[in-house]
């Protein structure tokens, strides 16, 4: 029986709204050593992993994270395993959870994102979804660069779907750009499924004393509470002015400093069908538990479910 | 009984002798016991005993993981001062315990400032946190209990886990404190090395830890506002555990512990681990000046009478049991003045290292082996001297973390393998003891503030 919890991304019908963020979500293992880890998996409605590469990649240099008021810089670098060991070690043991599993995708080309969805979906037949990620801004090529090219995007899109067979596909978008319609627009054409939106947004920081930026690479991804408001703007501006996010013909996964659950609703009510937690969990490992029972008491409360609240507060 | 042969088997290596359920050496006694032992026949044994430690009380339980459900501090009244065992344990191999991590409230006990406030102790109650195997360590809020607007009538729960600063700080244990036995009581305890190994002191439920405070850290400074009856949030135990019992299986008959500053923290429950099951240990310790270790005894003060300093890290390695003639102290800042009957030969004013490298070159110990932390600068250091003394070096590294259980891949640590490729480690879950010879030492890019060697990521 559908709860009042159940909500739907494209084909993908999910129990919960709440799915973990990827690379704040590491693999298998992490999740599983925790004392609550069943109840979190309880609580989730899917498993996004961390960003999947083809080869694997050994990061940036450290240091790689740094506070800040209300928020944290983080300069990783994609630091995984390759799909290699990707499939072999970890697919496994993530499927036991028995959530539906969405593998978080990177490259450095457009052929690459192909070459890397036909591995998955070949090795790992039953995969809920592909999230595409042209939007990480810790990598030299390919992240940003591809998630500010509207063409590059809509190439990308097309040529992950072609090997992804039934897998959803999801395409995580960036915050440093213009405009994010444009974008999400491109995407769309290019045959998404589904957009997630915001991945984390450019960031400097300057150590005192060396007089030097902070990281190797001068820009980080800021992500926490700080950035909630930007990603819910621009979810609101994807569900305000495209059509087919309206319709949820494209379903939104809004992303972004989500730490309560107050967050999340407002986040269905700006328009997203589901919604990514990270940040926040890394600070509390119960988050998603803690969630649930917000969310379980308010719809409650107003005799609502997560679906009638989608894009809510666009009604006037 | 096969039990019984066991037992006296490894009693017999010490000069023990068993009769019945009771082994003897001298004035010392060790009395075996079910689990299923009337509580008075323990009360009587502790009563009796006086804290001398000449007669101390075992409980065998069937399995190790019985042994570990039996020695947790809710079942503490059961047992007072007992030691556990488990017939797992006497007759096979030695059981590496694992943990789950925990998130809970802890309470803090008291948070109390060094001489110079540069160094604060704090000492909470989580007994969440008793299965932590040095070094295993934990993340802490800097903040009491978090509760967002009404969260306390509206929601009952806590719902807004993001006031700043948002991250815990990671941060070892420095002693462990266990109902019924007093702090010192590994002063006065002593196993025969052999059956040491099988026993398990039981499970502490309160902990302090040292932290040092910077001007930069925000995490620290807010630390030292915590009061007595502050509930704080935390996360643990993380972390690989060491056990150090099958290092006597490997050979090693001495361990030096070389702790830089607040790096030593840390090192005192590891310490305790080894001086538990009998180790030889020697300590090397760093400091800038005495006054950073002197606590006062607030109370005395308030009362006009003189107070009675204690040392951080001095008294509680006398209190671990290790002698003053095996303590090392070196001061960079001023010149060391005898304290706590250290002899003087073991003062010097200088780098810790270099004390180290001038004991190794006088006093060579094939047999040894060393596990170091502080400054990553004197780790890098320490692991060339410990290389040209061929002795193998561990070392304890303390990063930036962000989540402390391995999801966000950013307290690494460049490390190499054995066939030579490199890789990012995660200290917080690979480590937080690596070999330092795996280690890839990042020519002084650290920035002073981050790599002082605290606990405290501050």
């Amino acid at each position: 029986m559908e709860t009042k919890l159940a909500t739907q991304v494209g084909r993908l019908r999910l129990r919960s709204p709440l799915l973990t963020a990827s690379g704040t979500s590491g693999s298998a293992d992490e999740l599983a050593g925790l004392g609550g880890s069943q109840a979190t998996v309880a609580a989730l409605g899917a498993f996004v992993t961390k960003g999947v590469t083809l080869a694997p990649r050994q990061g940036n240099p450290e240091p790689r994270i740094i506070e800040t008021r209300a928020g944290l810089l983080n300069s990783i670098g994609l630091q995984n395993k390759g799909v290699a060991r990707f499939l072999s070690e970890d697919w496994p043991k993530l499927r036991q959870y028995k959530l539906p599993v969405i593998v978080n995708i990177s490259a450095n080309t457009v052929e690459e994102y192909g070459e890397l969805a036909g591995r998955l979906v070949a090795g790992a037949p039953d995969i809920a979804g592909l999230e595409i990620n042209v939007s990480c801004p810790n990598i030299k090529e390919g992240g940003v660069s591809f998630g500010v090219d509207p063409v590059a995007i809509e190439k990308i899109v097309r040529t992950v779907k072609r090997p992804a067979g039934r897998a959803l596909i999801i395409t995580k978008l960036t915050p440093n750009i213009t405009d994010i319609t444009v974008a999400a627009e491109a995407a769309i054409a290019g045959g998404t499924d589904a957009l997630s939106m915001i991945n984390t947004l450019r960031g400097v920081a300057i150590d005192l004393r060396t007089q030097r930026p902070y990281f190797a690479n001068v820009a980080a991804g800021l992500s926490g509470p700080a950035v909630k408001p930007v990603g819910l703007c621009m979810v609101w501006d994807c569900f305000a002015k495209i059509p087919e996010c309206r319709s949820r013909r494209v379903p939104i996964i809004g992303i972004g400093g989500i730490s309560t659950w107050q967050d999340v609703i407002e986040y269905l009510l700006a328009g997203a069908s589901a919604v990514q937690v990270g940040t926040a969990w890394f600070v509390y490992p119960d988050i998603f538990v803690e969630m649930k029972k917000g969310l379980e008491r308010y719809l409650a409360g107003n005799r609502t479910t997560v679906r009638q609240l989608v894009g809510r507060a666009h009604r006037w | 009984m096969n039990l019984n042969a066991t037992i006296a088997q490894l009693l017999a290596r010490d000069g023990w002798t068993l009769d019945g359920h009771v082994a003897r050496q001298g004035r010392r006694r060790i009395s075996f016991f079910t689990p299923d032992t009337p509580v008075a026949k323990f009360q009587r044994i502790a009563r009796q005993d006086r804290d001398r430690f000449l007669h101390l009380a075992v409980v065998v339980a069937a399995t190790a993981a019985v042994m570990h459900r039996l020695r947790t501090p809710q079942l503490a009244d059961r047992y007072p001062r007992a030691l556990f065992t488990s017939l797992e344990e006497l007759a096979g191999p030695l059981r590496p315990r694992t943990t789950t991590v925990a998130t809970f409230h802890a309470e803090v006990l008291s948070n109390r400032p060094t001489e110079d406030r540069s160094h604060y102790r704090l000492v909470f109650r989580a007994p969440e946190l008793s299965g932590l195997v040095p070094p295993q360590f934990f993340m802490m809020d800097t903040l009491p209990e978090r509760f967002p607007f009404g969260a306390r009538t509206v929601n009952r729960g806590p719902v807004d886990w993001t006031p700043r600063p948002m991250l815990k700080r990671p941060f070892g244990i420095c002693r462990d404190f266990h109902p019924h036995f007093p702090a010192d009581y590994l002063k006065r305890l002593a196993l025969p090395p052999s059956l040491a190994l099988t026993l398990h002191p039981p499970a502490p439920d309160h902990f302090d830890l040292l932290y040092k405070v910077l001007p930069e850290g925000l995490g620290t400074n807010l630390m030292t506002k915590l009061n007595r009856g502050d509930r704080v949030h935390m996360l643990g135990p993380l972390g690989q555990p060491f056990d150090v019992r099958p290092l006597r299986a490997a050979g090693v008959e001495e361990v030096h512990i070389i702790g830089g500053g607040v790096g030593m923290a840390p090192l005192i429950t590891l310490v305790e681990a080894l001086r538990f099951y009998a180790f030889p240990v020697k300590v090397f310790l760093g400091i800038a000046t005495l006054a950073s270790l002197r606590l006062q005894d607030e109370l005395a003060v308030t009362f006009g009478e003189s107070p009675r300093a204690a040392y951080v890290y001095l008294d509680d390695l006398l209190a671990a049991g290790v002698k003053p003639a095996d303590i090392f102290l070196s001061c960079d800042m001023a010149r060391p003045r005898r304290v706590r009957g250290l002899p003087a030969a073991n003062l010097h004013q200088g780098l810790v290292p270099e004390q180290y490298r001038r004991f190794l070159r006088e006093r060579p110990v094939p047999q040894a082996m060393a596990i170091t932390c502080g400054p990553h600068r004197m780790m890098e250091v320490m692991t060339g001297i410990c290389r040209a003394a061929g002795l193998p070096l561990k070392v304890l590294l303390e990063k930036r973390m962000g989540c402390g259980f391995g999801v966000c891949f950013s307290c690494v640590q460049k490390v190499r393998h054995a066939d030579g490729s490199e890789d990012y480690a995660r200290v917080c879950r690979e480590g937080p003891l690596f070999d330092a010879e795996e280690i890839v030492w990042k020519p002084n890019s650290q920035p002073k503030w981050a790599g002082c060697g605290c606990a405290a990521r501050c």
